[in-house]
């Protein structure tokens, strides 16, 4: 027996020395910065990706024909200039712009990422964020026999690469940004086992970015370094990007930053209390998506009444939700789909359009819930199904529906708690009256949220169909007109209050704690969040 | 078992057969039934008692408590939320404002600057009424070419009022210069908090700064007060609210009530699992037990 | 006795077929979808991914695929969710991690569990007995994750007022991250042996050999380790095998909060996103491990206890 166990002892310290030793302490080396993800990026093929955190990595190891600034303005990337009219788009790629491996990005880069991704053999799921260049929808959806080659991008030499689009796309320069526009190198890609291996590890990966990514070991670390052969590389002041843990556990992750391991850590309502006692400023930052009720608008749901939605608008107090439901600050009520932070014609989309907040009125209530009752010939309305997440936040705010509904209308109603792909499913299917969703844009202009309620959006997961609202969507769709577009998203949200198709909830805002030392990290609501790439240590 | 013998002298009589009645034992104790022996056995082990003693008082706490505590448990209140357990508390009675109109001065001249971090701090900054659980009224001057202000709240301010910011969080953010006014509802304990406002141009935020305390009392909106209270209740009384001996949750439900509810799932949860448990366990091995040796 | 391990065998692969079909079925009849991603896909991009994935075939030829694949070629495929990695790279690069994990903690667990269980029944009913069974009764009942959160906080405390990392609050590596983590992981499985131990040892104490023992005049020293433990542990090492698995597979809550890249971790999380090559390749794969463990532990006991004869 002890001989047994002082062998197992010892196997044990063999494995713990084998396994790299590594303790980062966050902010000491300089120009470190030292965080955790709550997950490892699922998937790097800048192709594929859909997520926040392969978003994250993405968005510091690549780059695509257009940047943002500080501020989240377009400023050239890979491309120094470029042209841009109704139906066809020029851009003029800049010849310093180099691989990780020191052979410059070209056009055909470009042409060779974009074919592969509406290849409906790739089966991306953002595909449909290229359906702006000509034939792009169509080879996706196999219709009229198009080929990924036939898609509506050349490079006319390897620094000018011509784009012609199916329909105006006035917001084309954003797109340009977007992870899924990011170049990928034939060559490269087809040595990685055929394009089979290609993101699977860090040698898997070349980079075009800020950074490179040096070091991931899966569900454990990643460790991304200055990119020696990044064109602007004179304007990054940060050296390495540190990820010693994937963590899920916001209480954990708290500990960590306590403990000084980690530089910045996002706050849950426990935390934020525990932050308080442990004097830390807290910061807060609107992450740019928001939360809303979507009612189910099939003919057999009871919810297709407009009054009955009208009458749940008029108990539902945001502001008492957002202060005393969700109990984090930084959330804002909501009154409208499109959040605070969207660039309208000049200001603010908001400003030029404005939204009053709807009033609580509860007689009023009454009197709406009596007349949808009339209409749909009912004499008792049954139980409305709420469908939620399994987690707590969600939770507890379907609760609060619940008894607001109870108190004010007599209205039962039953909580649907379902796990996220159940719920999902369910959302798709129809099988709800009532869900809590949220939406995170794609892009920055109105237009990633308006298009949502089209009748041919297949993120309308409550079936909404109204010819006037697609009427309008197709007004901004079809100009690159600044005035024409955004008066017509301006009538999208008119009508979109009018019917009750949703109940805006929240703009989501954001509570974290940043070590002090750390400056200038950029918080972005498009794209790689948080952003390092202008960040430096004190 | 021994047999005494007392006797010493014997007679013919003695020795004649013994009828068949005679010869039958005498039970010494009265006959016990198995379960009665089960609960003899079970008096004795002091833990076993113990433990049913708690069964017991779970079980009447569940199903009889819900007839004594009359509380319905779904029953929330936002404006006591996650209270501590307590027989009884004292609230102000205030006028309940449900206005959440936006407070502005349109009169003054709204003309936001651009990178200017030297503008200055509201000259007054003051809390407006009495500041109550259910909310604190805050006012402030307008300040020339600000075109927002950052509102933070703390619970503890420093010695060091430079770092009266580190200490915070922003509560409120304002995007224009002429509000003049917010009443803060989140979250709000009957405790001290010190309110900083720092006024911002459109790129960078002011270094100067103003800061208030107040001293938050806890109250009641004159109509719940007056569904709580038996008599005539007045705006600027006190009252003694409902009671939650065990406090409340986080939506204002009261914890007595739902521990009784949520006490009568688990307990149901606790019979039914272990007698499916014991059906199928003792199906399953006596089967198998009959099978191998068969 | 080769006849017994080789019907054994038998049995456990037979056992792991079925467990196999019944994952594949369960799993398919489970609600959701895994193609569902927050973000709605068309109908034709959905068509695209079935087809990626091979979800367009019928469930029995799926079946068929997934059988041949994993029982012949030992392929389980490529994950849904983390998309270049393939299930097999997966269970290999993490459950070592989960195994390294696992037998630290048994082995503080049965080191643990030995010594209070023998220290209980020295002083059986009075104090140490009394304080180590209070706190056996806390460790039973307390899930290990209450521990661990409460722990994580009070090492925040401790590194802060020594200014050193005494204990990390969270990472793997390195031998000094895997010590908090295993000391939570074996809080249930320690008690539980204490408790094992004890009852045990009390049981050994009344029996003949002890008394000849005591007769033949030998030292209590002595009797107490060479006749009364060695005879108590038996019933441990029957619970071991089982408890070991348990541990392995049992950590991801542990593995959640301590960042730590085990297998646990991601099981769960192919549960939760019907992630259907992870789940079918970790379901089988610790279903087969717990089913050698449980056979391994059978003919070990063997081995150990003379008075056993397996060809029984």
């Amino acid at each position: 027996m002890n001989g047994f166990l002082s062998k197992l002892t010892i196997l044990l310290f063999v494995v713990a020395a084998v396994v790299p030793a590594q303790s980062a302490t966050a902010g000491n080396s300089k120009n470190t910065v030292t965080m955790s993800l709550t997950g490892e990026p699922p998937d790097l093929n800048s192709m594929r990706a859909t997520d926040t955190q392969s978003g994250f990595v993405l968005g510091h190891i690549m780059q695509g024909l257009t940047s943002r600034d500080k501020t989240g303005k377009i400023v050239p990337g890979v491309a120094e200039s470029w042209k841009l009219d109704a139906t066809t788009a020029t851009f003029k790629l800049r010849k310093n712009a180099k691989w990780s491996d020191g052979k410059p990005v070209t056009a055909h880069d470009f042409v060779f990422a974009w074919q592969t991704v509406v290849d409906p053999a790739t089966a991306s799921q953002y595909a449909f964020i290229l359906y702006p260049i000509k034939n792009a929808e169509a080879i996706n959806t196999n219709k009229d026999g198009k080929k990924a080659s036939d898609l509506g991008v050349k490079a006319v030499d390897d620094y000018t690469l011509e784009v012609a689009f199916d329909k105006p796309c006035a917001y084309f320069l954003s797109l340009a940004a977007f992870s899924t526009y990011y170049p990928v190198r034939k060559d490269f890609y087809l040595a990685q086992d055929g394009g089979k291996k290609f993101a699977a590890d860090a040698k898997n990966l070349i980079f075009n970015g800020p950074f490179k990514l040096d070091v991931w070991e899966h569900g454990s670390k990643m460790k991304m370094t200055k990119n020696e052969f990044y064109w602007n590389k004179e304007t990054i002041k940060m050296d390495v990007i540190d990820i010693p843990y994937f963590i899920i556990d916001a209480k954990a992750r708290y500990n960590l930053y306590k403990d000084k391991k980690i530089d910045m850590v996002g706050l849950d309502s426990e935390t934020f209390k525990e932050s308080i006692k442990d004097s830390f400023k807290a910061n807060r930052f609107a992450d740019g998506s928001v939360f809303y009720l979507e009612f189910n608008h099939r003919p057999e749901r009871v919810t297709r009444n407009i009054k009955l939605r009208e009458a749940i608008r008029s108990i539902y107090n945001a502001k008492e939700v957002v202060d005393k439901v969700i109990a984090l600050p930084g959330n804002e009520p909501a009154y409208t789909l499109f959040p605070k932070w969207l660039r309208g014609v000049g200001r603010s989309f908001r400003q030029e359009y404005p939204v009053k907040s709807h009033k609580v009125d509860f007689t009023q209530a009454k009197k709406l819930l009596e007349e949808a009752k009339k209409e749909l010939g009912l004499t008792q309305l049954p139980p409305i199904w709420f469908l939620v997440d399994d987690g707590a936040a969600p939770k507890r705010q379907a609760e609060y529906v619940q008894g607001q509904l109870k108190k004010h209308l007599g209205l039962d109603m039953n909580i649907d708690i379902q796990t996220f792909k159940q719920r999902l499913s369910k959302m798709s299917s129809g099988d709800f009256d009532i869900v809590a969703a949220g939406w995170g844009p794609d892009y920055d202009d109105p237009m990633t949220f308006a298009d949502l309620f089209t009748s041919w959006n297949e993120n309308n997961r409550g079936k909404y169909a109204n010819p006037e609202y697609d009427k309008v969507i197709n007004e901004a769709m079809t100009t690159i007109d600044a005035k024409k577009r955004m008066d017509a998203m301006g009538k999208a949200q008119d009508i979109l209050i009018r019917d009750v198709v949703i109940l805006p909830q929240y703009e989501r805002g954001i509570v974290y704690l940043q070590n002090q030392k750390l400056k200038g990290v950029v918080r972005s609501v498009v794209g790689a969040d948080p952003n390092f790439i202008f960040a430096s240590v004190e | 078992m021994s047999v005494e013998t007392t006797k010493t002298q014997f007679s013919p009589s003695d020795f004649t057969a013994a009828s068949r009645k005679d010869s039958l034992q005498q039970l010494s104790r009265p006959s016990l039934s198995y379960w009665e022996d089960v609960w003899i056995r079970f008096k004795k082990n002091r833990q076993a008692t113990v433990s049913l003693c708690v069964v017991v008082f779970l079980l009447a706490f569940s199903f009889l408590g819900p007839f004594i505590w009359i509380v319905e448990p779904s029953q929330q209140n936002l404006n006591r939320i996650s209270e501590g357990p307590s027989l009884g508390r004292m609230a102000l009675v205030v006028d309940e404002s449900s206005d959440e109109q936006t407070i502005e001065d349109p009169s003054f001249l709204y003309l936001p600057e651009h990178d200017n971090p030297n503008i200055g701090a509201p000259e007054k900054f003051e809390i407006i009424g009495t500041p109550s659980t259910l909310g604190v009224e805050i006012h402030w001057t307008p300040v020339e070419g600000a075109a927002g202000y950052l509102i933070y709240r703390s619970e503890k301010v420093s010695e060091n009022l430079e770092a009266i910011s580190d200490n915070g969080v922003v509560i409120k953010e304002i995007t224009s210069g002429n509000e003049i006014g917010f009443v803060d509802r989140f979250d709000i304990q009957p405790r001290n908090y010190w309110y900083a406002i720092v006024a911002k141009s459109i790129d960078t935020t002011s270094t100067q700064y103003k800061i208030v305390s107040a001293k938050v009392v806890r109250a009641i909106g004159i109509e719940a007060a007056q569904t709580e209270s038996k008599n005539l209740v007045k705006v600027g009384e006190m009252i003694k609210m409902s009671v939650h001996p065990l406090g409340t949750d986080y939506l204002g439900r009261d914890m007595l009530a739902r521990l009784m509810y949520g006490g009568r799932i688990s307990l149901i949860i606790g019979i039914f699992v272990p007698l499916i448990y014991i059906l199928f366990g003792t199906l399953y091995g006596g089967l198998s037990g009959y099978l191998v040796d068969a | 006795m080769l006849s017994f391990i080789f019907r054994r065998m038998v049995s456990a692969v037979v056992t792991i077929l079925a467990l196999a079909t019944l994952i594949f079925f369960a799993m398919h009849a489970a609600p959701g979808d895994p193609l569902l991603e927050s973000k709605a896909s068309s109908p034709e991009i959905r068509a695209n991914l079935l087809k990626h994935y091979g979800l367009d075939k019928p469930l029995i030829v799926q079946y068929g695929l997934f059988m041949s694949n994993v029982f012949l070629k030992w392929d389980f495929g490529i994950s849904y969710s983390q998309k270049n990695r393939r299930v097999n790279d997966i269970i290999r690069d993490h459950f070592p991690v989960s195994a390294i994990l696992g037998l630290l903690a048994i082995v503080m667990a049965t080191v643990g569990g030995i010594l209070f269980g023998a220290l209980t029944a020295l002083f059986r009913n009075r104090l140490p007995d009394r304080v180590i069974m209070m706190l056996v009764i806390f460790g039973i009942s307390v899930p290990n994750f209450v521990f661990a959160a409460w722990g994580q906080y009070w090492f925040t405390v401790l590194n802060a007022w020594a200014g050193w990392t005494v204990i990390p609050v969270a990472g793997w590596g390195t031998f000094h991250e895997m010590i908090a983590p295993a000391v939570f992981l074996e809080v249930g499985t320690l008690a539980y042996l204490t408790r094992l131990m004890r009852s045990s040892m009390l049981e050994v104490v009344t029996t003949d050999y002890i008394r000849t023992a005591k007769a033949k005049g030998l030292s209590p020293l002595r009797i107490f380790f060479s006749h009364q433990l060695r005879n108590a542990i038996l019933p441990i090492i029957t619970t071991l095998g089982v408890a070991l698995a348990a541990i392995t597979t049992g950590g991801f809550v542990i593995e959640n909060l301590f960042a730590i890249p085990g297998l646990g971790r991601y099981f769960v999380q192919a549960v939760q996103q019907l992630d259907y090559t992870v789940i079918m390749g970790t379901g089988v794969f610790y279903g087969a491990y717990l089913i050698i463990m449980v056979q391994i532990v059978d003919v070990i006991y063997g081995f150990v206890d003379p008075r056993i004869r397996v060809s029984k």
